[in-house]
Formats: structure tokens, C-alpha cells, sequence
């Protein structure tokens, strides 16, 4: 199968929606794409275009089946194989909604092999590279931690929160300098992430300081850090720090002593008597 | 409408209330202490997600209770102020930002009927902020939120309903009671029985349309903030209003619109509130990145061997891998047949509204309503990866299949998490 024939198995839409599609033709084009290897692949990504520059529904569709498809136990040469073709194409001179689109993919099939490529885009903010870059390393994981941490004090404007919540999703340990720093920022939602990291890296150390912030924060980022800080009495109580999760019960409760807090001292009264 | 100071003491806000002098305020219930709600006390009420469902998901919200509305919102401006002046004559604040909102000191109890995208996030702010919560179906987008949701409201001790109702109605029916007692005996071993839903998930009806071009954003339209834990994508307008149900960005097509109507009443009926299916096998074609579209059926096995089944009618084949069966009294020896016989009925289900009175678990509570959602979520994941997956209820995570898990828990999009 050439590349018009592999695409043509993939339909068009009728009635608006893709309802007439043929599945065993479209599992053999996409077996067709596995085996074509590199060239295949790179010739179907030349046909995607940016959004509202044409017709692209079979190429894209192609594109995401066999990402799909190399997935699960017993297909790591053939996932490996398609998602080195797909990171090749960053390179190129395409269009940032093309490379988008790639990396979206490579989210779904891309491993550590591919971290570097994708990483570069970590701080590029034009069509949201930079969030589709870091979705793509997190649901990869922990291998392509050093790339976040290598971003990360680079980052201006909307790409640093993004890297800076990678680095709690990941439970970056080593970054906790940059969440403490983050907690002091004058931007509401890098503090808050701030926060919710050293929750995600369970920083037993820095409860004290989370509470103070907490305590500090008003309206909805007094909502938010606190719910963080009854997040890491879990995690540590979980983790047999039953001490330290008290101490954050229990300082939650007398720091909160208005009408309207209620709610919340009874929310450390349940955590307590877990506890016990 | 006059505000009460937050350092107004009950005793106080009741004294002024007997002589009339604070007679239309609200108190928020979360500042007396969850156990202590008098029932006759009117109740601060908003909406978050004005459009399609959100005025009928606000009318379950206050049944049975004295409500007063406080708040609209809606990341379309003009759906939000339409809903306050509909519900309030306009006395009720219009806000953009759910987190504005939920910055209120007046407001206990929340419905929550933006699309999909956004249920768990708001769920969770809603109890972080102490207020109770009807949340439109499907509860989530995906599985990891359904956790976070059971957890927050569990920690703090909030109230919860998904706005479906079909269990409601089972938990009083004979037969329904019958199988629900066979189910959770734990007397059934190795059970065939399979249940079938054919039809009624709006395939077709709830497909996404693929390759429209970006269009200008409404005024009236934060799109950033529309888009929020979800990638952000070019705006194009089937992507909202209801249409939004064809994306695997905001929803899951017809089978979460549809589905946990379908299923939840299922679930209770058969026992399964409390854990999900271990093998799902679909029959599917490769599905499109961004839209949803076509599938057949897919199986959805139990621990204990029971099964659902859902067969589209709209596309593909037939499904033929079991026969369809229900559970029955005959399945078991006539010792346990007796066994059942004597096992009280269940606990009847309380509504929100007493639920919110009451302090205590509504019928269709957080741990439920995942449990539900998740029977459309692994459906669906079985749909888009095309092969069988096997899964842990306990862990939540697919068995020998790390592609799969990266749909369980998808990144969010900054500063969104949970």
C-alpha cells in the first residue's frame, strides 16, 4: 500500500461525522504504517497542515491510530520504532500546530528515547507548545525529570507554572528549592503550585512554612493551600509520619478559629481521629 | 442582599433574626458545624454552568430545601446573567470565574453543570470551600478525578449527589431489591449472568465533527478559562454547547452523556458501587484524535464474573460472546436461597435534600458515582485503544499495560490539578 491507498482506508466525514469507517481496513493501513517504517510515517506527518488550512482528517486520523496501536505488553520495537519516526519530525521546519499535534501523539506512545525532542518545546510558548511538551514528558514519567529541571529556571511567563507543576507531578524531590521559592512569588497560582508541590514531594520539613503561606493567602488561595496542607497530613500519615500529620491537624485548628471555619476544624478533628 | 459579618455569632444572627433585622440574609450551614444544620434554615444556592442542563441541574439542587440563589456562573457571561435574572430578577451576582465565586461566605450548596471537563475540579474546590454539591453526569472525564472527588469529599465531610436518578427508583423496586441482595450476599460464585444495554448511548447522535478551522471567540466567551484543565485547543464552537460531547477533550461521546443514566441504577441493582469491572474487551475501529466516533460493543467483566455489555445498534457487528442472562434466585442451592430470604432489605437512599439535612451520605454519593462513571471510562478506553484491557479496581491502574494508564490520570493543564 502507498501512502494515498493506506490513507484512503481512514473515511471522510459524512453527515459531519466519521460513521462509514471500515475497521479491517484501517487496522491493515495502520499495520501498513508500522512496517513502513520512518519514510512512511514522515510522508503522512507532510500532510498535516495547520488547523483551517485544509484537509487533513485522514492524515491526522492515520497518525493517531497507529499511536494508539503500538501500545500494550509485546509492542515496544514497533512502539519505539513509530515514535522515533514522529520525534524526527520535530525538527523539521513544519508548523508549531503540526509539532503540536506530534507530540500529542508521542504523549500517548513517546518514551524516555523521545524526551529530548520533545523537551525542547518546553518553553516555547507560541500554539501551547509548551503545555503539550510537558503533558507529553508527565505521562512519559520520572526519566524525564532533568529535563523539567533544566527548563524550569529558564521559564518566563505562561510555559512556568506549567514546568513547575511537572516537577510536582513527578514528585521531584531535588526540586524542592524551587517550590519553596515558587511559595514566595507575587503571582497567586505560581505560589499555589509552590505549595502543592512540597505537598506532591510529601516535605514533612516545610509544613510549617505551607500552613504560614496558607495562612497568609485569602479567598480562593486560602481555599487551595489549605486543602493542600490537609493533603500532606494524609500523605505523611499514609507514610507512618502519624507526628507530623498531628502537628498540621492540630495547627489548622487553632489557626482557624472564625465562624466560617468551621467546616475546616472538623475536617482536622476527621484527620485526627484517623490517626488514632 | 445584606451580608452578615463573619464574626456574627450564631446566638447573635438568631437573636437579630427573631426581631427581624437580618430576616432575608443568609448564614452559611458550614460555619455551625456540620452535624448541627437546623432543617428549616434557607440555604445559599448558585449555579456553575448556566447553559444546556444547568437550570434543570439547579432544580434538583433545591428540592425539598429552602433555598435562596446567591450566585451565577458561567464562563459565558451572558448564559450566567440570562440564569440570574430567570431565577432571581438579577439579585443574584453573575460571575465568570467559579473561583470568584466560591470565594462567597453566603453559599452552601453548589450545582455544578459545566461540561464534563470541569466537574471534578469544581467538585473539589466546592468542598474544599465547605459547600455541599449536585454535579451533573458523567461525574468525570477521566478515572484519577473520579478518586480525587471520593477523597476530597470524604475529607471534608461534604455532601455529594450525581445528577442521575435511576437508583432511586430500583432501590424500591421488589426485583431490583431482590438481585441487589443476591449481588451483595456474596453467595453468588462464578456468576454468567450477563446484562445488556443495546442502543440508547447516542453514538451518532453525540459524534464529534473533525476538521473545522478555528473560528472567532465569542465576546462574551473566556475561552482559556473554557478550555481549562483540558488542552487548550483553537476555538471552534461545536466544541461547546452541548456539542462539546463529541471530544474526548471535554467528554466521552454518547456513552458518558448517556451512560451513568444507564448504568448507575445497574450498579446498584448488581451490587458493583464499590468496585469496577477487571477485563473490558471491545470491538471498535481506530478511533480519531480529537472527535469521538464509531464502535460495536464492549464487554465489561466483573470479579465475580458478572457482566455488562454495551452494544451500540449504530455500528458494527453484533455482540455474540455470551448469552444474555439475568441474575436469578435459582442460581443458588436452596440453602442460601433461604439465606437471602432472611437478609434485611437495603438502607433506603436519601435524596440531597435530606442528605444535606441530615448529614449523611446522599444515594448517589461520590464513591458510587465514580464506581459508575468508571464503567463508562474503561468502555471507552477499551473503544480508543482497540484491545482488552485488564484492570485492578483496588489500584485503579490497567495490569501490564502502561500506554493504557496514561488515559487513567492525563497531565492537566497548569494551574489546574488535582
Amino acid at each position: 500500500m502507498n501512502t494515498k491507498e493506506i490513507l484512503n482506508a481512514f473515511p471522510q466525514p459524512e453527515g459531519k461525522i466519521l460513521r462509514n469507517i471500515d475497521k479491517e481496513a484501517c487496522e491493515q493501513a495502520v499495520e501498513q504504517i508500522i512496517s513502513g517504517g520512518r519514510k512512511i510515517t514522515r510522508a503522512i506527518i507532510d500532510l498535516i497542515l495547520e488547523p483551517g488550512n485544509g484537509d487533513d482528517i485522514r492524515p491526522r486520523h492515520a497518525i493517531h491510530a497507529t499511536a494508539i496501536r503500538v501500545g500494550g505488553t509485546g509492542k515496544e520495537i514497533e512502539r519505539n520504532s513509530f515514535a522515533s519516526a514522529l520525534a524526527s519530525t520535530l525538527t523539521d521546519d513544519r508548523p508549531k500546530a503540526v509539532k503540536g499535534f506530534v507530540i500529542r501523539q508521542l504523549q500517548i506512545c513517546g518514551g524516555a528515547k523521545q524526551a529530548e525532542a520533545i523537551a525542547y518545546f518546553l518553553n516555547d510558548s507560541e500554539e501551547h507548545l509548551y503545555e503539550y511538551s510537558a503533558q507529553a514528558l508527565e505521562a512519559i514519567g520520572v526519566a524525564t525529570i532533568d529535563h523539567f529541571r533544566t527548563a524550569y529556571p529558564l521559564a518566563k511567563g505562561a510555559p512556568r507554572i506549567t514546568i513547575l507543576q511537572g516537577l510536582g507531578v513527578l514528585q521531584d524531590k531535588k526540586s524542592r528549592p524551587f517550590f519553596l521559592s515558587a511559595m514566595q512569588d507575587t503571582d497567586l497560582e505560581i505560589r499555589l503550585a509552590g505549595i502543592w508541590g512540597l505537598m506532591r514531594i510529601s516535605s514533612a520539613k516545610d509544613a510549617e512554612l505551607m500552613l504560614s503561606q496558607s495562612l497568609k493567602e485569602k479567598g480562593w488561595g486560602r481555599i487551595k493551600a489549605t486543602a493542600y496542607c490537609f493533603e500532606l497530613a494524609e500523605k505523611l500519615a499514609k507514610n507512618g509520619q502519624s507526628k507530623e500529620a498531628k502537628a498540621i491537624y492540630i495547627k489548622i485548628k487553632k489557626s482557624h478559629s472564625e465562624k466560617q471555619d468551621a467546616y475546616l476544624r472538623e475536617t482536622a478533628d476527621r484527620g485526627l481521629a484517623q490517626l488514632k | 442582599m445584606k451580608k452578615i459579618p463573619y464574626s456574627q455569632t450564631r446566638r447573635s444572627f438568631l437573636s437579630k433574626s427573631a426581631t427581624g433585622a437580618t430576616a432575608a440574609s443568609i448564614l452559611p450551614r458550614h460555619i455551625f458545624g456540620a452535624p448541627h444544620v437546623p432543617p428549616s434554615e434557607k440555604f445559599g444556592t448558585a449555579l456553575i454552568g448556566c447553559g444546556g442542563r444547568g437550570p434543570g441541574t439547579y432544580s434538583q439542587l433545591c428540592k425539598g430545601l429552602d433555598v435562596e440563589l446567591v450566585g451565577a456562573c458561567d464562563v459565558d457571561t451572558n448564559k450566567a446573567k440570562r440564569f440570574s435574572l430567570a431565577r432571581s430578577k438579577g439579585k443574584a451576582e453573575s460571575y465568570q470565574d467559579f473561583r470568584r465565586l466560591l470565594e462567597r461566605k453566603d453559599l452552601d450548596l453548589v450545582a455544578i453543570a459545566t461540561p464534563p471537563h470541569w466537574h471534578a475540579s469544581i467538585s473539589i474546590a466546592a468542598a474544599e470551600a465547605g459547600m455541599d454539591v449536585l454535579c451533573e453526569k458523567p461525574m468525570t472525564r477521566f478515572v484519577a478525578e473520579g478518586r480525587a472527588v471520593v477523597n476530597a469529599f470524604k475529607r471534608y465531610g461534604r455532601i455529594y449527589q450525581i445528577g442521575t436518578f435511576g437508583r432511586f427508583n430500583r432501590s424500591k423496586d421488589k426485583a431490583s431489591i431482590l438481585k441487589h441482595k443476591i449481588m451483595s450476599s456474596g453467595l453468588m460464585k462464578d456468576c454468567n449472568a450477563v446484562r445488556m444495554k443495546k442502543g440508547g448511548l447516542k453514538v451518532k447522535q453525540w459524534s464529534g465533527t473533525p476538521g473545522i478551522g478555528p473560528q472567532t471567540i465569542p465576546d462574551t466567551l473566556d475561552w482559556d478559562l473554557y478550555c481549562g484543565p483540558s488542552p487548550w485547543k483553537p476555538y471552534e464552537s461545536r466544541r461547546t454547547g452541548g456539542t462539546h460531547r463529541g471530544y474526548w477533550d471535554y467528554e466521552g461521546g454518547g456513552m458518558c452523556d448517556m451512560g451513568q443514566h444507564h448504568f448507575d441504577p445497574e450498579q446498584w441493582t448488581y451490587a458493583k458501587d464499590h468496585t469496577s469491572p477487571v477485563e473490558i474487551t471491545p470491538f471498535a475501529p481506530p478511533s480519531h484524535p480529537e472527535v469521538t466516533g464509531m464502535w460495536a460493543w464492549v464487554e465489561l467483566k466483573y470479579a465475580d464474573g458478572f457482566k455488562f455489555v454495551m452494544e451500540s445498534g449504530e455500528w458494527g457487528p453484533s455482540y455474540e460472546r455470551h448469552p444474555v442472562r439475568d441474575v436469578s434466585l435459582d442460581d443458588l442451592s436452596k440453602d442460601d436461597q433461604e439465606k437471602i430470604k432472611s437478609m434485611p432489605d437495603p438502607e433506603p437512599l436519601l435524596s440531597f435534600g435530606e442528605a444535606v439535612k441530615q448529614r449523611k451520605q446522599a444515594g448517589g454519593h461520590p464513591e458510587a458515582a465514580h464506581r459508575a462513571a468508571c464503567i463508562l471510562h474503561l468502555a471507552n478506553l477499551a473503544i480508543r485503544l482497540g484491545r482488552k484491557l485488564k484492570y485492578d479496581p483496588d489500584k485503579e491502574v490497567f495490569i501490564n499495560d502502561n500506554e493504557a494508564n496514561r488515559f487513567l490520570n492525563p497531565p492537566m493543564s497548569a494551574p489546574w490539578r488535582i
